[in-house]
């Protein structure tokens, strides 16, 4: 009877740690699950892939400053990309990164 | 050895294998953590109040600070940044943030190798990696972003470089300041970046 109580006692502790055992697997499953998402590729990404950016064209329309908040929103009426390459070192469009500014996020056009 | 000897020798055994496999487990899922240490300023929220934003044709949003000014940019596209004394815009930039869709092979999964070649085809030279980072979250999905430095022929600058895909678009946000002011402009930066939706 002893023996058997002892038995039920160790068993139960040893399910301690096994059932802390399973909950971190859980946990470290989800948190392992980094894999970056696949990129939504949309459909102006399809098209830009095809088609780049013509020599990138008129300076973009300004930004309005609109201080009151919530932060108000203006749109860049700029045109769709058109085709052909962007010329880099002090050409294409003038803008920054033509011109030793910092790097814009263009898709290596 | 007793039956009851045997028992507690396996129930000591098994309960340090569970103890030693707790611990590579915590230390596996630190290790992949979706917002390592470079990137734990990411906390997608909306923008300060106060701030402005400027739309690329696509419709990213791109935040900036009270002050900042929109300058040139790619069609399509969204440029603003800080400036200080000087004679033209390279040299006036102190902070400059630009918002772009998606154009050509960027994806989520090359972001690294394709935005520091990218800056190399720029013909920037000592493009040197800082950290990066893969599904980190943003307001609207996950991006992969870059740290990295690079020097034009104007000046070197330090950049955050992030493309993030929602289920609307895919967008790249740049936040970039030259060297001597990236201390006084990263938390700046940062926020910016941390409000963009593609």
């Amino acid at each position: 009877m002893i023996r058997t109580r002892s038995i039920q006692f160790l068993a139960g502790a040893a399910a301690v740690p096994i059932v802390a055992l399973v909950v971190a697997g859980c946990g470290g499953g989800s948190g392992g699950a980094t894999a970056a998402s696949p990129p939504s590729q949309t459909t102006s990404a399809h098209a830009a892939k095809v088609a780049k950016p013509a020599a990138k064209p008129s300076p973009q329309p300004a930004t309005t400053q609109a201080p009151a908040p919530p932060p108000t929103t203006t749109t860049q009426a700029a045109p769709p990309p058109a085709a052909s390459g962007i010329p880099q070192n002090n050409g294409g469009d003038g803008d920054a990164d033509n011109n030793g500014g910092p790097s814009d996020g263009d898709g290596d056009i | 050895m007793t039956t009851r000897a045997r028992v507690a020798i396996g129930v000591i055994a098994v309960t340090l294998l569970a103890v030693a496999l707790i611990v590579a487990l915590a230390g596996g899922s630190q290790s992949s953590s979706p917002r390592p240490g470079h990137f734990a300023w990411l906390h997608p929220a909306s923008p300060p109040i106060g701030w402005n934003v400027a739309h690329t044709s696509g419709g990213a949003a791109l935040a900036y600070p009270p002050g900042w000014k929109p300058i040139e940019s790619d069609a399509g596209s969204a440029s603003v940044a800080l400036l200080r004394g000087g004679n033209r815009i390279p040299d006036q930039i102190a902070a400059y943030l630009n918002a772009t869709p998606q154009q050509g092979p960027e994806t989520l999964a090359n972001w690294t190798h394709f935005r520091l070649q990218h800056n190399r085809d720029e013909d920037d030279r000592d493009v040197r990696l800082i950290a990066s980072a893969q599904d980190l979250s943003f307001r609207s999905g996950r991006g992969s972003c870059v740290i990295d430095d690079y020097m034009t022929s104007k000046g070197s600058y330090r950049e955050i470089a992030c493309i993030v895909s929602s289920s609307r678009s895919t967008g790249v946000v740049v936040a970039a300041a030259p060297r001597g002011l990236w201390v006084q402009q990263a938390a700046t930066l940062e926020r910016a970046v941390s409000t963009f939706l593609p």
